[in-house]
């Protein structure tokens, strides 16, 4: 069977896997602390004919080129891009945000740790602080009820103004950073990523220590999704599928040719 | 009339094969760093007719050919376009330059693309590979800030942490292809002599120099020949047929 029909199709199941990326980009958009990823390809192993350098027929002589002939392409790797998305003002008090490459600490039911940008923040029944999600920001940290006001510093210290209008330690907010941040997990969405083998163990800094990066109030981190970027993409990656689409087609029609050599 | 049918077989196998070719082409038009291959084809004489040829007496022959095959396929090693990517470990390569990296198998070469840190804290490739710095050693990466500058030298929090080796060989046309956008040097490959033409871009990824418009016309042109060749075949099957039915027909 011609070899260009398996080659092509690696190339359409490529292109769909770039589009599933690139939808999901899309899609997220306006997500607080989302970070976009990217499709890595690489080209898969050559079937070689002939190698190059080998003597031709005729004698000593070595033939500059061999024949190689290539299978396709396969993702090597679908990976985040942690740059910093655009701060947007929201004049909440808890909503924070990252500047810099550290994350914030968030503990699941199941007592396992989770790593996220989102630092849209809210006060749980019990007056902790929590995500959105109900999960609690570790270390905790407490908001009295009757508080009139949090206060984040950049170096991550939270004060709060008790009923008598005095400012009272509430507790020291810490970030992680990984030495790889593009191998942590996402399989768990939420805006939450785990830790796994490839993205390293996460050393706990003070925000503003080791390029961890400062903590800002009234502001969210959006998406670091470029509209225009993703659409670009999204362009090349239709017409390289409508290419390897024609290739199928013409391997197709080759077959035909080739059965209707017997009539 | 035997021998046409044996050729135009011949021409459809060839065919076969410069579509896989255009095909490998086309399924990499967006992987970074790819060089588009292009093969070459040669008619050939069949042994008999070859040694015909050589006699004197026949000089240039015009006796049928004996077909054609493909002999060669080569690198384009035309540079692809440059794309800047908002990512400091996307490394584009300008210039006739390799990376080199650390397989299994020995050292491999490549132009470079997406770029990441192991969980060693080493500059490594996509797919974990591990970039070679000069003398051989892996670079090892630990603080922020992560940046390249034209001759590979990697700063990391504007701290010199290494320097990429980069190769260029005296014939790149005998590398070797080895899948996942690698290549061998192999038993007679090229000599890799340190780069000095070569430059190194931060920020930046060098697209696949496959050009569809191109490949498609590659494409198109080709399944014509494929179809000429099955009327060849066609024909000569009617012509033999002939002979037999009517020519050879017993009285």
């Amino acid at each position: 069977m011609i070899r260009a029909l398996f080659t092509a199709a690696t190339g359409m199941v490529g292109q769909q896997l770039n589009i599933d990326t690139i939808a999901n980009n899309l899609a997220n958009v306006n997500t607080t602390g989302f970070k976009k990823s990217r499709v890595n390809f690489q080209d898969l192993l050559y079937e070689t004919i002939k190698p190059a350098g080998t003597e031709n027929a005729g004698g000593g002589e070595r033939t500059p080129e061999g024949v190689q002939i290539g299978h396709g392409v396969r993702p090597a790797a679908i990976a985040k891009l942690y740059t910093q998305g655009n701060m947007i003002s929201t004049g909440n008090a808890l909503d924070i945000v990252v500047e810099g490459d550290g994350f914030f600490q968030v503990e699941l039911p199941d007592g396992r740790r989770a790593y996220s940008r989102d630092g849209s923040f809210k006060v749980s029944a019990t007056g902790q602080l929590v995500t959105a999600d109900g999960y609690p920001l570790s270390p905790g940290i407490t908001v009295p009820q009757d508080s009139q006001g949090v206060t984040f510093k950049p170096d991550g210290t939270v004060s709060i103004l008790d009923a008598n209008g005095a400012q009272q330690a509430a507790g020291q907010l810490t970030l992680v950073r990984f030495l790889n941040p593009a191998g942590l997990d996402a399989r768990l969405g939420r805006n939450l990523l785990l830790e796994t083998e490839a993205s390293g163990a996460p050393s706990e800094t003070q925000p503003g220590v080791n390029g961890a990066g400062t903590i800002e109030q009234g502001f969210l981190e959006n998406s670091n999704v470029q509209v225009v970027e993703e659409i670009l993409n999204l362009i090349i990656a239709q017409r390289a599928y409508e290419a390897n689409s024609k290739v199928i087609q013409t391997s197709d029609e080759m077959l035909q040719l080739a059965n209707n050599v017997r009539r | 009339m035997i021998q046409g049918l044996y050729a135009a077989a011949s021409g459809m196998i060839a065919i076969e094969d410069q579509q896989s070719i255009i095909a490998n082409n086309i399924a990499n038009a967006s992987t970074p760093g790819f060089k588009r291959q292009n093969c070459v084809e040669e008619g050939f004489y069949s042994v008999f007719s070859e040694k015909m040829r050589s006699a004197a007496s026949f000089g240039q022959s015009t006796s049928p050919g004996g077909g054609v095959r493909i002999v060669g396929s080569y690198a384009d090693w035309r540079e692809g376009t440059l794309a800047t990517t908002d990512d400091p470990f996307s490394i584009a390569l300008t210039g006739p330059g390799f990376l080199t990296v650390q397989t299994d198998n020995g050292d491999r070469y490549t132009r470079g693309g997406r770029l990441q840190i192991d969980p060693e804290g080493h500059l490594a490739t996509a797919d974990g590979k591990k970039v070679m710095g000069a003398g051989s050693a892996p670079i090892t990466v630990t603080g922020n800030n992560f940046q390249v500058d034209e001759d590979g030298n990697v700063y990391s929090d504007g701290a010199n942490v290494g320097r990429m080796q980069l190769m260029e060989f005296d014939d790149p046309r005998l590398l070797t292809r080895d899948g996942d956008g690698l290549y061998a040097t192999g038993d007679s490959g090229p000599q890799a002599v340190e780069a000095t033409e070569t430059s190194v871009h931060g920020g930046m990824l060098e697209l696949s120099n496959v050009q569809l418009p191109y490949e498609m016309a590659q494409m198109i042109s080709g399944i014509r020949a494929y179809g000429a060749y099955q009327k060849v075949i066609n024909t000569s099957d009617e012509s033999i047929g002939r002979l037999i039915d009517q020519v050879a027909m017993p009285a």
